[in-house]
Formats: C-alpha cells, structure tokens, sequence
C-alpha cells in the first residue's frame, strides 16, 4: 500500500465517511486489515501452487522412468540384449571414439 | 602421461559388507593403468570388519595398513596420504563404491588436461538395499557454494603434491576434513575441474556421514568451524554459524567502511493491484528501501522518470525519500538499458544496485547482504531471491540450458531446492536486472548495458558481459524481494532481441557451466534426461 500522506486524498476520504477522525481511521485499519487477509489468501494460494510446480517435476521424471521401464519390459529376450549392446556403445564406446579422435 | 592413481580408504567399523563392496569396486576398475589401494584399518573392533581386511586376496595394488589404535578419520588419512606413491589420489569412504569406470575416466580426463589439479565428478546415492538413487549431478566448480556447503563430496582426485604442499588433512576437522580440504585445495588452485558423470555411489547409512546431517552435529560445526577458517585465510570478514538447512553453513560477511548504494529505479509511474490495494509501484518499492534502516550502508535513489508520467508519481517519491532523493528525466522513448544506464551516471555510490520499480522489499538487511559479497574484487555481479505476489519464486538465477530461463520458476519461495540449491549463495550464469547490484567501477568497465536490447534480455547480456570480463555472479537467497513482473510488465520480446543475444553470446547460451548436461535441456527444475533419474539400472 502506498505510504504517501496525500492531503488531497485525505480530504476526499473525510468527505465520504465524515467529519469524525474515528471513522477514518476505522476504514484505514479496515483496509489494511483487508490488505493483510488478501495477502494470506495470496500466499495460501502460491504455496499450493509452488507445490503443484514442483509435483509436476517429480510427475515427469516418474513417467520418463515408467516409460523406460514399461519399453525395457515389452522387450524379448534378444531386444534385451540388443538394447544393452547398443547403450553400452552408445554411452561407453562412443565416446571413448570420439574423445581418441580429438 | 596417464597418472598413477592412489585411492586412499580410511576404515572404521563400517558394515563388512558395504567394505566389501567398496573394495570389490576398486578391483573391478576398467582402468588398465597403474593403481595402488591403500587401505588404513583405524584400529577397527569389530570381528566382521576385521575378518574381512584379514582375510583379503594379497594383491601387489593393495596396501593395508594398520593403526595401534583409533585415532580418528583425519589420522588415518594423513596415513594413507603419507603411505601413497601415485601421481594422484583420489578419496573413497569405507562404504562407498566406485563406478566401474572412473579411475579410466579420471585418466583420460588428466590425459586430456594435463594441468588440471583437481577433479570432481557427479555421483548418486547408494540405498541400504544396494539401489542407486538420487542422482546429484553438480555444476562446474562454484567456489561460493562450495564455501556454504560442502557439493561436491565425492568423487575427488588431487595431484598428491599439492594435496601435501597443504599439509594433508587438518588435524581437528574429523567429520568435515573432505570439505576443509576442499576449501584449502580452492585457495590453492585456480579452478576445479568437473566431469558430469556418476563416478561414484554414495552410500547412506549411518555409520558414515553421508545420514542425516542433522545427527552430525559435532560434524556440521566443524563445518562452521573450516568454512571460517577458509574465509579468514581469504581475508573475507564474516560471521559464520549453522544455516537452517541440514550441512548449510550461513556466512554473513561484514560491510567495510559505510559504502553508499545507488539504486537505479527507471519507472514511468505504472500503478496496479497488489494484495486488493492499488500502488504506484514505484512509491512501495522506495518505501520498503527506505523503511529498512541498515547502519552499515547509506542510500542513495535515483529515479529515472520517463517524460509524460504523472506528477504525483515524483511528488510522492520526494515525499519518501526527500533528500535521498535524484532524479533523471528520461525523454527518449522507452529504452530500459539506456535508462539504467543514464542513471548509473548520475550515481556517486560505490555500489549500483539496478531494481525494478514493480518490487518491494522482502528480507531486512538484504541491500548490504549483496554489497557483502560483491566487496570480492573477484565478484562482478550479486543477485537476489524474487518472489512473485503469491511467494512463489520468480528468480532463483538465470538458467542459460536449452534455454533462457530462470531456475526453479514457480517453486515455493521458501524451498531449498533439490541438494540445498535454492537455500546456499551460489554462482550462477546470470541473474536478473530486476535486483541487481555491482559496483560502479564494474558496471562502467564493462560500458554499462547494452542499448540494442532495450526492453528484454539486457540483463543476460549484462551478465554474460560480466562474466566474459572474468568476473563471478553470485546469487544470494539472503537478499530478496517481491517483483510483481506479470502486473507491469508489457514488452513481448522482439524478433530483433533474440537475433542480437544469439549473434553475441549463442556460444554461451549452449553451456551453462552451473547447470549440467545429465539436466533435460529447457526445463528449470533440474528434472535429468531420460535415463539418467536414478532409475533401477539394467
């Protein structure tokens, strides 16, 4: 909320609830009352929301791992071996090739 | 030349089995060159463990050594140390195990790189069942994190030489010697070398300080105990005690002098709904400087207020700030870089800190937490923690990985992140210019921001400019504020922007050192690639 002692603004809000300085200060705490209730709600909300984000990581890393798994467990036995043939050049020989040729 | 490999294990009473495992893993290494394993048996009483060090095969590579009696793990390594012959040692725990490859990986990298000092690599968790898990896969040497926590753990190799230039390990530092050592090697060498592959599994159990750190305490205050040490050798002043994450070492470093801070606030009175009050953005963001009383900096504001904007928006600023109080008239049309950088000009502070004016304070002492670190000659650029209206986290640094990002987006304001990211001072590839503070000599060496980008992407341009110059930008969780970017914020990026920051750093936008490359490119919550998430390995 904006800190600025507007006279202006002062003088309009006097007008509105009337001459008793009471009443204006009761609507100010009603305000910031109001602010800080806001500002709650706000924050709830953002704490399920972080929690939703971060839930969604941990979803994706949980479905690319069933999805591996579900793939390695749909193989024959000679696509199995095939698979860790090809990983192991890949992840292994591969790059020992490429680190010799540089 | 391929190095000779020593492997120093310090042995007490771990589980025989997770020894024998250990040792099974140093004997099933790929690596063909010449190796030694120097086991140092620290007086251990249990029957099993003993059995088992008795019982082994006589292998020429494998020396173990006896002590009379415990005398504790900083003892027992000096011993191996000072028992090893090789060019290199490398540190494994009693309980851990190594991954078939890494003494090969490790040759070749020092094959590769033959004035590299040190190495680390990644490395995954090891369950009581034997299952990996967790994959942590590190950033490239980041000196800040290091000095918070200890990231790194394992695997480390060092030149022997060097690791004895120091001294070995430190006599007292029992449960934080790996992290005191760490620290020493950094103040000795000028970086650490990474390589981003699992060399190493980590066991968790409880007789090794891979637990709970919590259960650690003597450990986590030795940890205090090497941080301040370190930072004393470096000259840095600082307190340091126990975060409040598990392991995490809180340094709050000392301001010299009373160095004034310029804060650079370019606004044109844009005004909004924040929390169901409206604002004048700029009125809160001052406010909330202003209302913060910090004895160890003085402020100064410098307001560059676009032509145009409503008169009350600077009357109200001089009714906040009165005489700390400047500002620029800014009559060309809107040009964010080139308002920072008129304003910096006006400055007379030692530090510029460029803020955003749609932000509001969050963290009480977080403009001289900032200047604390970027007091480092070494440090060109410090960044801060921002929220979005909700709390929930807006920046946590930039993320340079398949894309240009900032890291964690959305998450809980207050997470610690996966492995403690989000709760340590850290480096980062760039950190936003909605807070961020550096000192002037700095901004004006490196000839402000650039113009070309008027509305987005400055601030990565900014960054890498810093960091091309040779300078670290380091990212704090101890300063933050609020920035309600989607309330003010109406500058889609332009074509001509995306083809200006490819044309001058799409080098280094394809490697972003604090990220890695086991990290699915253009996501950024360090979820890993496929493959690589700590699945059961077939």
């Amino acid at each position: 909320m904006t800190n600025v002692p507007a006279d202006a603004e002062l003088e309009r809000l006097r007008g509105l609830v009337g001459p008793s300085e009471m009443s204006y200060e009761a609507l100010q705490a009603d305000v910031i009352e109001a602010e800080r209730v806001a500002r709650a709600a706000v924050t709830e909300m953002g704490e399920l929301r972080g929690r939703i984000v971060e839930l969604e990581g941990h979803l994706a890393r949980a479905r690319q791992d069933q999805d591996f798994l579900q793939r390695r467990i749909e193989m024959s036995a000679w696509e199995g071996v095939m698979y860790r043939a090809q990983r192991r050049w890949r992840i292994s020989v591969v790059p020992r090739m490429k680190r010799l040729s540089d | 030349m391929t190095p000779r490999f020593s492997i120093l294990t310090s042995v007490f009473n771990p589980d025989p089995s997770h020894l024998d495992a250990c040792l099974a893993s140093v004997a099933s290494q790929t690596f063909t060159g010449v190796f030694e394993h120097v086991v140092v048996d620290d007086a251990s009483s249990l029957p099993g463990v003993r059995s088992l060090l008795n019982g082994l095969e006589p292998l020429p590579w494998r020396r173990v050594l006896r002590r009379p009696a415990n005398g504790g793990v900083v003892a027992a390594s000096n011993d191996a140390l000072s028992a090893a012959t090789g060019d290199v040692i490398v540190l494994l725990d009693h309980d851990d195990v190594l991954a078939p490859e890494a003494l090969a990986r490790l040759a070749e990298f020092f094959d590769a790189t033959p004035d590299a000092e040190v190495v680390y690599s990644d490395h995954d968790l090891l369950r009581w069942d034997d299952r990996l898990y967790s994959p942590v896969y590190n950033p490239d040497f980041s000196l800040e994190r290091l000095r918070n926590h200890n990231y790194i753990t394992h695997l480390v190799a060092a030149r022997r030489s060097v690791v004895l230039d120091l001294g070995g390990f430190t006599v007292g530092t029992d449960g934080a010697q790996d992290h005191d050592l760490l620290l020493r090697l950094a103040e000795r060498v000028d970086t650490f070398h990474h390589i981003p592959e699992i060399l190493l599994h980590w066991r968790q159990s409880t007789t090794s300080f891979s637990g709970d750190p919590e259960t650690n305490n003597t450990a986590f205050e030795r940890e205090v105990d090497v941080v301040a040490a370190h930072l004393g050798r470096c000259g840095i002043d600082a307190d340091v005690s126990k975060a409040a994450n598990p392991g995490v070492v809180r340094i709050e470093r000392s301001v010299h002098g009373k160095p004034t801070v310029s804060v650079v606030i370019p606004t044109r009175g844009t005004r909004g709904r924040i929390w169901g009050v409206e604002r004048i953005f700029v009125h809160d963001a001052v406010a909330s400087l202003l209302a913060d009383v910090d004895d160890r900096i003085r402020l100064e504001i410098i307001a560059v207020i676009d032509s145009g904007t409503d008169p009350v928006v600077e009357r109200g600023l001089r009714q906040i700030a009165g005489d700390a109080l400047r500002v620029v008239d800014y009559t060309d049309p809107f040009n964010f870089s080139d308002k920072i950088n008129r304003g910096v000009a006006d400055a007379t502070g030692e530090y510029v800190l460029l803020l955003n004016d749609d932000t509001e304070l969050v963290r009480s002492g977080s403009i001289a937490e900032m200047v604390g670190i970027a007091q480092s000659e070494d440090v060109g650029m410090v960044g801060a923690k921002l929220l979005f209206e909700d709390g929930t986290l807006q920046h946590g640094g930039h993320l340079y990985h398949g894309t240009i990002s900032h890291a964690f987006l959305g998450w809980q304001g207050d997470h610690p992140g996966p492995h403690r990211i989000l709760a340590v001072e850290r480096e980062c590839a760039g950190v936003t210019a909605a807070a961020a503070l550096l000192r002037r000599e700095v901004f004006n060496r490196i000839g402000g921001m650039n113009i070309d980008l008027p509305a987005n992407y400055n601030d990565v341009d900014l960054s890498l400019t810093v960091r091309a110059a040779g300078y670290r930008i380091v990212w704090t969780p101890y300063a933050s504020w609020y920035h309600f970017e989607q309330k003010s914020f109406d500058h889609p990026i332009a074509q001509s922007e995306i083809d200006e920051i490819e044309r001058r750093w799409g080098d280094y936008l394809g490697h972003d050192p604090y990220s890695n490359p086991n990290l699915a490119p253009g996501r950024t919550d360090w979820l890993e690639l496929p493959l690589r998430s700590g699945a059961t390995p077939l």
